[in-house]
C-alpha cells in the first residue's frame, strides 16, 4: 500500500516548497521521517532586519537578536536565501552557508537622492559596514544571484574581487544605487560584472574607468541600464553605458530606460543596423526616444524581427507603426507600448487584428467607435490584455459597439488575465488621442451590456476593471465566479460590497480589490 | 504518430506521440530510438497509473513547455491548482502517491508539481496529529523529543 512515507527522499522538499511556514512547523512534529524530510524547508529563506527596524515577514525566519545566531549556524545547510535589512550586528556578516543561492543587501533607510547633499566622508559606522560586507560576499562563494540596493557603504575594491575571482557561479546581479566609488573598486565592479548572465543597473553610481572600454562581456544575456533622473547621467554617463552595451555581444534582451539625454543615439542605431547583436529578440525602451519619432522611425527599420518589444515615451508616429507592421507582426509574442508614445486606439486594433502569435499585449486604450466588426481578432493565443476600452464622448449607438465589443473579447479564449483598469496617469501629453473627458465613458462591465459573452473565457485567472465609472453588481461577481472557474483576482468596483458577493468570494479564495493593480 | 507504451502488467497503450513527450524520459528515449516502431516498456508503471498519467497528457497536450528556470522564492510559486487538475486529483490516496511517483520516473515537471501541491493542500491547516490520521502514521516520538522539536520551531507557529 502506497502512502506518503514511501516517496523518495528528492520529492518530499518538492511537497515542502507548497507549504507555509506553520504547515512546515506541523509536519516537524508528525514523526522522525517527516522531521527529516521537511526541516530544511524550514530554514530556506533567512530574513535580518536591524536592532531599530525590525523586518517582520510572514514565511520567513526574522532574526534580530544575537541569541539567534547559534541557531542558525546549526542549520547553515539549509539556508538557499540570506536578505539583509539596514545595519545589523556584525555577526550576521560572518555567516558562512554552504548551500547559499541568493543574498541580498538592502538599506531601505537612506535614499539614493539623499547622497549628494550627505557628507561623503565615512564614519567609522560605514567604514564597518563595508568590511562586514566584504567578509560576507567572501564567505559565501556559492551564491547565483545576488541584489544590492542603495547601501549606504559603497562596495569596495575588495568586495568586487571576491565576486569576480572566488565565486563559483554568478548569474543574475540587480544593483540599484552606488556600486563603486573609486577607480580603483570600479575596475573591480565591472571585472565582476563579466562573470554574470544578467545584469540589472539601477540608477547606480560608479566611479569611472578606462578599464570598462577595455573589457568583454561574453556571459550576458539579459541587461538594463536604468538611469531615473539627469542628475543620475552624471554617475553613470550614457556614453559608458554604451560601451557596456557594445561589450555585450550575446545579448539576447536589452532594457534602455533613462532621461531623454541618451546623447550616444546615433552610435545605438549604428550598432543595431551592422547587427552587433545577432542574438537580440527582445528589446524595452522607456523615455530614449521622446520627441524623436524619426531617429526611432530609423531604428525600428533597423531591428532584426523581435519576439518582444516594450515602449514607454518613445514617440512612435504612423510611420514607425507601418515599419512594425511590416517588420514585427509575424514574430512578435509580447508587445507592450504605453504612455507617452502616441499609440492610437485604431493602432491597437490593427494589432489585436494582425498579430497571430501575440500571446501578451498592453496597452494604454481602444475607443469603440473604432472597432470594425468585420474584421476579427486574430490573436487566438493570448493570454494577457491589458488595454482600456472607451467610447468617445460623441459615440451614440453604445449598447451595439458595446455588445461587438464583448463578441471580440470573447474569442480571446486563451486569456488568463485580462485588465480593463483605466489608469489615469497612463497616458499624458505626448498621447494626444487620449481625452481626459473620456475617462468617465469607460465600457459598461455589466451582464446587461453582453459581458455575458465572456463565458468562453474558461482560464481567466485574473480580471481588472479599476477605475471604471460604472458600477456593476452582485449579479456580476456572482457571474464571474460561476463562469470563470479558475478566477482567482478581481479588481474594481464591482458592487461586490454586498455581503453575499463578498462570502462568495472568499469562499473560493477570491482576492477582491476595491482600486489598485 | 502513434506509439506504444507497455506497463508493467503487461498492458499497451497506444498514445500520440506528441502526447507521449509531455514525458521527458520518453521524449529522450524515443530520440535516441530514432524511427523505431518498437514498443516502450515502462516497468514501474502499473496499467491503472498510467492511464491516469495519459489522460493528463492527453488533456494538457497544447501546454507550453516549461523552461526550468532557477525560481529565487520557490514559495513565491502559486499554489492554485486549475480545476480540471483538481478534478483529476480526486483519487484515493493511494493512486494520488503512485501518480506522483509515475510523474517523478517518468519526469513529467507539471504533473508532479500538481501531485505535490495537492499533497500539501491536505497537509495545510492541520496539526500533527491531524496529519498522522490523514495519511495513517504512527508517532515514533518521545515526549522528551516532542518537547524540544516545539521548543526549536517555536517561532514558526506564528506565521
Amino acid at each position: 500500500m502506497t502512502g506518503i512515507l514511501d516517496l523518495p527522499e528528492e520529492i518530499r522538499p518538492l511537497i515542502g516548497q507548497f507549504l507555509n511556514t506553520r504547515a512546515i512547523a506541523a509536519c516537524l512534529l508528525v514523526n522522525h521521517s517527516f522531521h527529516k524530510s521537511f526541516e530544511p524547508a524550514l530554514w530556506q529563506k533567512i530574513v535580518v532586519g536591524s536592532r531599530y527596524s525590525p523586518v517582520v515577514l510572514k514565511n520567513h525566519l526574522t532574526l534580530a537578536d544575537i541569541a539567534d545566531i547559534a541557531f542558525l549556524r546549526t542549520k547553515a545547510l539549509n539556508v538557499h536565501d540570506y536578505v539583509i535589512h539596514d545595519n545589523p550586528k556584525s555577526e550576521f556578516y560572518k555567516l558562512s552557508f554552504p548551500n547559499l543561492r541568493r543574498l541580498q543587501l538592502t538599506d531601505n533607510s537612506k535614499e539614493v537622492a539623499d547622497r549628494e547633499s550627505r557628507n561623503l566622508s565615512l564614519s567609522g559606522y560605514y567604514v564597518y559596514q563595508e568590511l562586514h560586507q566584504t567578509q560576507l560576499v567572501q564567505l559565501n562563494p556559492t551564491v547565483s544571484t545576488l541584489v544590492i540596493t542603495s547601501l549606504p557603504a559603497t562596495p569596495s575594491a575588495e568586495f568586487w574581487t571576491a565576486i569576480h575571482s572566488k565565486w563559483l557561479n554568478p548569474r543574475v546581479l540587480h544593483a540599484t544605487g552606488p556600486v563603486a566609488s573609486t577607480e580603483e573598486a570600479s575596475n573591480a565592479f565591472w571585472k565582476a560584472c563579466t562573470r554574470f548572465a544578467h545584469l540589472s543597473l539601477i540608477s547606480i553610481n560608479v566611479a569611472p574607468t578606462p578599464l570598462l572600454s577595455t573589457l568583454a562581456f561574453p556571459h550576458i544575456r539579459y541587461l538594463k541600464i536604468k538611469t531615473a533622473s539627469k542628475i543620475a547621467t552624471r554617475w553613470f554617463q550614457p556614453k559608458d553605458q554604451l560601451i557596456l552595451m557594445m561589450a555585450c555581444q550575446q545579448l539576447r534582451h536589452l532594457t534602455l530606460a533613462g532621461p531623454s539625454s541618451f546623447q550616444p543615439l546615433a552610435a545605438f542605431q549604428r550598432a543595431i543596423e551592422l547587427n552587433h547583436w545577432p542574438d537580440l529578440n527582445s528589446l524595452e525602451l522607456d523615455r530614449v526616444y521622446i520627441n524623436l519619432g524619426e531617429n526611432l522611425l530609423e531604428l525600428l527599420r533597423a531591428l532584426p524581427a523581435l519576439t518582444a518589444l516594450h515602449l514607454e515615451y518613445c514617440q512612435l508616429t504612423d510611420n514607425g507603426f507601418q515599419q512594425l507592421k511590416e517588420r514585427q507582426f509575424g514574430s512578435l509574442r509580447t508587445l507592450k507600448i504605453l504612455a507617452g508614445c502616441g499609440f492610437t486606439s485604431k493602432m491597437a486594433l490593427e494589432v489585436l487584428t494582425s498579430c497571430v502569435n501575440l500571446e501578451v499585449f498592453q496597452s494604454t486604450h481602444i475607443y469603440t467607435q473604432d472597432l470594425d466588426p468585420d474584421t476579427p481578432w486574430v490573436c487566438k493565443r493570448l493570454r494577457s490584455l491589458t488595454i482600456c476600452v472607451l467610447h468617445r464622448e460623441s459615440t451614440s449607438n453604445r449598447t451595439t459597439l458595446e455588445y461587438q465589443m464583448y463578441a471580440q473579447l470573447a474569442q480571446l479564449t486563451n486569456l488568463v488575465r485580462l485588465d480593463l483598469s483605466q489608469r489615469p496617469m497612463g497616458y499624458t501629453l505626448y498621447d494626444p488621442e487620449f481625452h481626459l473627458m473620456s475617462a468617465l465613458n469607460t465600457l459598461d462591465i455589466r451582464l446587461k451590456a453582453g459581458l455575458g459573452q465572456l463565458s468562453t473565457l474558461s482560464k481567466l485567472k485574473f480580471f481588472s476593471c479599476a477605475n471604471s465609472f460604472q458600477l456593476s453588481g452582485e449579479i456580476e461577481v456572482m457571474w464571474m465566479l460561476e463562469h470563470w472557474k479558475d478566477l482567482k483576482t478581481v479588481i474594481g468596483r464591482l458592487g461586490g460590497e454586498t455581503p453575499a458577493a463578498r462570502n462568495a468570494m472568499s469562499d473560493r479564495g477570491v482576492r477582491y480589490q476595491y482600486g489598485g493593480s | 504518430m502513434t506509439v506504444i507504451l507497455v506497463s508493467s502488467d503487461n498492458q499497451d497503450f497506444k498514445v500520440d506521440k506528441e502526447v507521449a513527450e509531455r514525458s521527458i524520459l520518453i521524449k529522450n528515449m524515443l530520440e535516441d530510438v530514432g524511427e523505431s516502431d518498437s514498443p516502450i516498456p515502462l516497468p514501474n508503471v502499473t496499467a491503472a497509473v498510467l492511464t491516469k498519467v495519459i489522460e493528463y497528457c492527453e488533456h494538457h497536450r497544447n501546454d507550453p513547455v516549461q523552461v526550468p528556470e532557477e525560481t529565487d522564492d520557490p514559495r513565491k510559486r502559486s499554489n492554485d491548482i486549475e480545476e480540471w487538475d483538481m478534478k483529476f486529483m480526486q483519487v484515493d490516496q493511494e493512486m494520488l502517491f503512485e501518480i506522483i511517483l509515475a510523474a517523478n520516473y517518468l519526469d513529467i515537471k507539471p504533473l508532479l508539481d500538481v501531485g505535490c501541491k495537492t499533497v500539501a493542500n491536505i497537509i495545510k491547516g492541520k496539526t500533527p496529529e491531524e496529519i498522522r490520521k490523514a495519511f495513517n502514521i504512527v508517532n515514533d516520538f518521545t515526549p522528551e523529543e516532542e518537547a524540544q522539536i516545539k521548543k526549536e520551531n517555536e517561532w514558526a507557529e506564528d506565521r
